[in-house]
C-alpha cells in the first residue's frame, strides 16, 4: 500500500458512507456530526490576526456537534497528529468557482451574464452547481470556501459565499448575497455597455442617483397634526431594491480594481454615496497605501504574483502585501484563477517572502476575507464552527501535503476527479 | 560594491561557502565554484590568485533555469495588439516563420525573469498552427541586439501542434476564426498533416527533376523535420493527440524531441518512453478547457518513473520568475530535490540540445548560475544574483525597487 492509499484510507474511514463516485457524495448531510472527535499533538495555525489573539497554538482540537468546543495546549488524547499542522484552510475571494467549469467550453460556463452592464438582480445562487468536479479537487488541497463572484459589464450581479462542500446549493451557501460586484477600470468596459472608464463611472453615478432609498416617514411632533397619507409608495422594482440596499449599508459594495486610479475612482464613489466597499484585485494598491488605510476599504490583494503585463496594472509588484499591510491596511489575499485556487498557499508564502509577517499571510488566505464580509469562518476559536484542515508541514510550503479535511466536525473524502484517474492508471494495464 | 572596484579585466569569480546544487550529483555544502572568462573552472579546488571572492555563506548556488517553453518577447507586455506577435495564424502550415523574428528585445518580462535565476529559454511560435515555425533559443542577457541573445550553440527546433487549438483557429464554424474554414476536426488535422508531408517528399523528387519547382521555404524546413535535422517541440494535451502524431512520425520516419504541456502523457507514458520523447509540463494545472480536464498533478512524477526525460515549462512570463516552485510542488508527488532540481536545468538543457553548454555546474559548462538566499525549493526563498556567461545579470542589492 503506499503513502496514497493509506491517506485515501484514513479520509474514507472518517468519512462515513460514500455512494457513487466523483462528483457526488451520498451522505445525508454534512452537517453536525454526533459525538465528539479529538485531534491533538499539532501546530495549530488559528487564522486570526496578530492582537486579536494567538496567531499559534500548540496542541489540539476538541470538536462536539460541529462545533470547535476546545483547542490549545489542553487538548490531548484522541488522534495524534505527530506534529502535523492544523490550519483552517483558505477561503479564495472573486471566484467562478461553481459557476463554471471549463473556461473554453460554453456549455459549462455561467458566469457572466452579458445582457445589459447594470444587472443588479443576477444571482450567483442561481447558477451554483454544487456537484461541479471543481470543488472536489479544491477541497482535496485545503480550499474551503469563495466568494463566488459574477463577471462582466459594470455591475455584473450578486455574489456570495460559497464553501467546496455541501450536496446542495443551500448546503453550500454561507452567506448569500454577500454583495454587488462592481468592475472599474477595463473589466467594465464591454461591448454593448460603457466603452470606456469615463463611462463606467458615468454609469454608475446616474444610477446610484436615480435610486435613492426610500426616506424613513416623518416622525409624528407634538405640534404639527400629521401630514394627509401619501399615496403608498410603490413597491420598488428587484434592481431598484438592490440599488437600496447599496445605498444602505446592507449589501457590500464589492469593487475590482487594480489601477491606482480605478482604485482612487471605487474610494470617491464609496465616499460621495456613502457604500460599504471592498476592493478586490488592486495590483497597483501600494501606490493608494494610505489612501486606502485612512479610508478603513479593506482590500483583497491578488494575486500576489500580478505582473506589469496588461496597462490595468503597470505598477505591479511582489510586495504589494506587505507595504499595504505595513501602511495598515486591512487586507487578504486571493489567486483569482479557479482551477488553481489551491495556489492561493504558495501565493501568501511569496508575500511573506516579500516582507509580509507570516501570521498576517496566514490569516490573509483564510479568516481576513470573510471576516470583511461579517462571517467567523476561516478562524479556529472556541465556539466557531470545527471546518479546518490538516497538513504535514507549514500550509504555505508548496511541498506540503494536505492530509484531511474537516468541515463543520466531519472528516471529508478526499477522493475527487484527479484521484480517480490517479488510480486508475497508477499502474499501466 | 566589490564588482565594480575590480580592473574591467579581471575574468575570474569565486563563490565561497554556498550550498551547491550541481544538478549532476548530490549537494555540496561549504562549496567553492570558480568561474573563468564565462566558464566553470571547477566544482572546490583552489581559488586562483586574484579572483573576485563572493562570500555566500547560508546560501544556494544552481545552475541557472532554463524554461524550454516560453513566448516571452513574442508577446511583449504589456498585453497589447501591437505586441500580438506569437501566432502567424494566417495559415496552418508556417514552418518558414522563425519567433527570433518577433522578439521584442524591450519585453520587461526578460529582466523580471532574470531575477527568477532563469538564463536560457525556448521561444516558441503559438500553437494555432499545425506547424507553427522555427524556435528561438535565447540566453537571457540583456542586449540591444536580438544577436546578443541567441544561444548559437542551439540547434534548430521547431514548434508544431495537434488538438483543440489548430482546430478552434481554422474551423470556420467558430465565431472567433477569420481565418476560414480550413480545419474542423482532429482527423482533420491529421490529415493536413499527412497531405503536407508527403507534399514536402513529392517537392523533394521534383527538385530532382532537370525543370525543378522553385525553391518552397516551407517544405524545404519539413524536409528538414523528416530528416531529423529540426528538433520537434509538439504541442498536445491528449492521448489520441499523442498518440496520432506517433503515427504520423513513424511514417515519414522523424523523431519528436519533446512533447509540450502533455498533461495526458500519464496515461501513455510506456509509449512516450519508447520513442525516446521527452515531456515539458505544467505542475498542476488543469480543466481550463476539455483537453487539459484529465490532468493530474501526479504526471509528471509518474512519466519520470516510466523513464521520461520530464521538464517543468512556464508557457509564462510570470511563472518562468517562480520555476523552481513549480518544481518544489512535484516534490509533494514523490520527486526527490535531484530530481525536482534536474526538471528546470539539465533536463530542459537536452531537451533544447544544450546540455554540453547549460543545465549544470560542472567543469567546461558556461557559468550560468543562480544564488538563493534559501533553500531554492522553499517559498521563501529569494535569488539574490543571477550570471550569464559569467556576467552578472541581476544582483537584488543593487535594485531598490521595481
Amino acid at each position: 500500500m503506499n503513502r496514497r492509499q493509506v491517506l485515501r484510507g484514513a479520509a474514507l474511514a472518517g468519512a462515513g458512507a460514500i455512494g457513487g463516485a466523483g462528483r457526488a457524495w451520498a451522505e445525508d448531510s454534512l452537517w453536525g456530526s454526533g459525538s465528539g472527535q479529538t485531534w491533538s499533538n499539532a501546530r495549530i495555525l488559528t487564522g486570526l490576526m496578530p492582537g486579536d489573539w494567538p496567531v499559534e497554538l500548540a496542541g489540539g482540537i476538541h470538536v462536539q456537534d460541529g462545533t470547535i468546543v476546545a483547542i490549545g495546549p489542553e487538548v490531548t488524547g484522541g488522534i495524534d497528529l505527530g506534529g502535523a499542522t492544523i490550519w483552517p484552510g483558505m477561503w479564495e475571494t472573486g471566484t467562478s468557482m461553481g459557476i463554471a467549469e471549463i473556461d473554453l467550453e460554453p456549455a459549462t460556463r455561467d458566469d457572466v451574464e452579458s445582457g445589459d452592464p447594470l444587472e443588479p438582480q443576477v444571482r450567483v445562487v442561481d447558477a451554483f452547481n454544487p456537484q461541479s468536479a471543481l470543488q472536489p479537487v479544491l477541497r482535496a488541497r485545503g480550499v474551503m470556501g469563495a466568494l463566488v463572484m459574477p463577471g462582466g459589464g459594470v455591475v455584473s450581479g450578486q455574489a456570495a459565499w460559497m464553501r467546496t462542500s455541501g450536496n446542495t446549493v443551500s448546503e453550500a451557501t454561507v452567506l448569500a448575497p454577500a454583495g454587488l460586484v462592481i468592475n472599474l477600470g477595463k473589466a467594465g468596459v464591454s461591448a454593448g455597455g460603457a466603452t470606456s472608464r469615463m463611462g463606467v463611472a458615468a454609469r454608475l453615478r446616474d444610477v446610484l442617483e436615480a435610486n435613492p432609498p426610500p426616506q424613513d416617514p416623518p416622525k409624528p411632533s407634538m405640534w404639527k397634526r400629521a401630514p394627509p397619507p401619501a399615496t403608498p409608495p410603490k413597491p420598488p422594482t428587484r434592481a431598484e431594491a438592490v440599488w437600496h440596499d447599496l445605498l444602505s449599508w446592507r449589501l457590500k459594495a464589492i469593487f475590482v480594481a487594480d489601477r491606482a486610479s480605478d482604485i482612487e475612482l471605487a474610494l470617491g464613489l464609496a465616499s460621495d454615496y456613502g457604500l460599504d466597499a471592498v476592493i478586490v484585485g488592486a495590483a497597483e494598491g501600494w501606490m493608494l497605501a494610505d489612501e486606502l488605510s485612512d479610508a478603513g476599504v479593506p482590500v483583497v490583494l491578488g494575486p500576489v504574483t500580478a505582473q506589469p503585463d496588461s496597462f490595468d496594472h503597470l505598477r505591479a509588484r511582489y510586495d504589494n502585501a506587505a507595504l499595504l499591510h505595513a501602511a495598515g491596511v486591512r487586507l487578504a489575499i486571493r489567486i483569482g484563477d479557479p482551477h488553481r485556487t489551491f495556489d492561493l498557499s504558495t501565493e501568501a508564502g511569496i508575500a511573506v517572502a516579500w516582507g509580509l509577517p507570516y501570521s498576517v499571510a496566514v490569516a490573509a488566505i483564510t479568516g481576513n476575507s470573510p471576516d470583511f464580509f461579517g462571517l467567523t469562518q476561516g478562524r479556529l476559536v472556541t465556539g466557531r464552527e470545527a471546518t479546518f484542515v490538516i497538513s504535514d508541514g507549514d500550509p504555505l510550503e508548496p511541498r506540503t501535503s494536505v492530509k484531511h479535511v474537516v468541515v463543520n466536525g466531519v472528516e471529508m473524502p478526499l477522493v475527487n476527479h484527479q484521484t480517480e484517474l490517479y488510480d486508475r492508471f497508477r499502474v499501466l494495464k | 560594491m566589490l564588482l565594480l572596484c575590480l580592473p574591467a579585466l579581471a575574468h575570474d569569480l569565486a563563490i565561497l561557502h554556498a550550498t551547491v546544487l550541481t544538478a549532476a550529483g548530490p549537494p555540496i555544502t561549504d562549496g567553492v565554484v570558480v568561474v573563468h572568462d564565462g566558464v566553470i573552472q571547477g566544482v572546490g579546488g583552489a581559488v586562483p590568485t586574484g579572483a573576485e571572492i563572493l562570500d555566500a555563506t547560508g546560501m544556494y548556488l544552481m545552475p541557472g533555469i532554463v524554461d524550454p517553453h516560453s513566448h516571452m518577447g513574442d508577446y511583449s507586455w504589456p498585453d497589447s495588439v501591437g505586441h500580438n506577435d506569437g501566432n502567424e495564424a494566417s495559415e496552418p502550415f508556417t514552418p518558414r516563420v522563425w519567433a527570433g523574428d518577433s522578439v521584442d528585445l524591450e519585453d520587461p518580462a526578460f529582466e523580471l525573469a532574470r531575477e527568477g535565476g532563469v538564463t536560457t529559454i525556448q521561444v516558441l511560435p503559438g500553437s494555432a498552427n499545425l506547424i507553427g515555425g522555427r524556435s528561438a533559443v535565447l540566453k537571457l542577457r540583456s542586449s540591444r541586439t536580438l544577436d546578443g541573445m541567441i544561444f548559437k550553440a542551439a540547434p534548430p527546433g521547431i514548434k508544431m501542434a495537434i488538438g483543440e487549438n489548430p482546430k478552434r483557429v481554422y474551423g470556420g464554424s467558430v465565431a472567433l476564426a477569420p481565418q476560414g474554414d480550413q480545419i474542423q476536426t482532429r482527423m482533420g488535422e491529421f490529415a493536413a498533416l499527412r497531405r503536407e508531408f508527403q507534399s514536402a517528399l513529392d517537392y523533394r523528387e521534383a527538385r530532382k527533376r532537370p525543370d525543378p519547382p522553385p525553391r518552397d521555404l516551407d517544405l524545404d524546413v519539413i524536409l528538414d523535420v523528416i530528416d531529423d535535422k529540426m528538433l520537434v517541440h509538439l504541442h498536445c494535451y491528449e492521448t489520441n493527440d499523442i498518440l496520432g502524431m506517433y503515427r504520423i512520425a513513424d511514417q515519414f520516419g522523424f523523431h519528436i524531441q519533446s512533447l509540450q504541456h502533455g498533461l495526458e502523457a500519464y496515461k501513455v507514458r510506456d509509449v512516450i518512453a519508447a520513442h525516446g520523447t521527452m515531456l515539458a509540463t505544467f505542475s498542476d494545472w488543469w480543466g481550463f478547457k476539455m483537453e487539459a480536464w484529465d490532468a493530474i498533478p501526479e504526471n509528471a512524477v509518474l512519466s519520470s518513473a516510466a523513464g521520461v526525460g520530464v521538464a517543468m515549462h512556464s508557457d509564462s512570463g510570470s511563472f518562468v520568475q517562480r520555476l523552481n516552485l513549480e518544481a518544489a510542488k512535484m516534490m509533494r508527488y514523490g520527486w526527490t530535490a535531484d530530481q525536482a532540481l534536474q526538471s528546470i536545468t539539465l533536463t530542459p538543457a537536452k531537451m533544447l540540445g544544450v546540455q554540453d553548454r547549460v543545465g549544470s555546474i560542472e567543469a567546461g559548462k558556461d557559468a550560468d548560475l543562480a544564488l538563493y538566499d534559501a533553500d531554492p525549493f522553499s517559498v521563501y526563498a529569494r535569488v539574490q544574483r543571477t550570471w550569464i556567461d559569467g556576467q552578472l545579470v541581476y544582483d537584488r542589492s543593487q535594485v531598490v525597487a521595481r
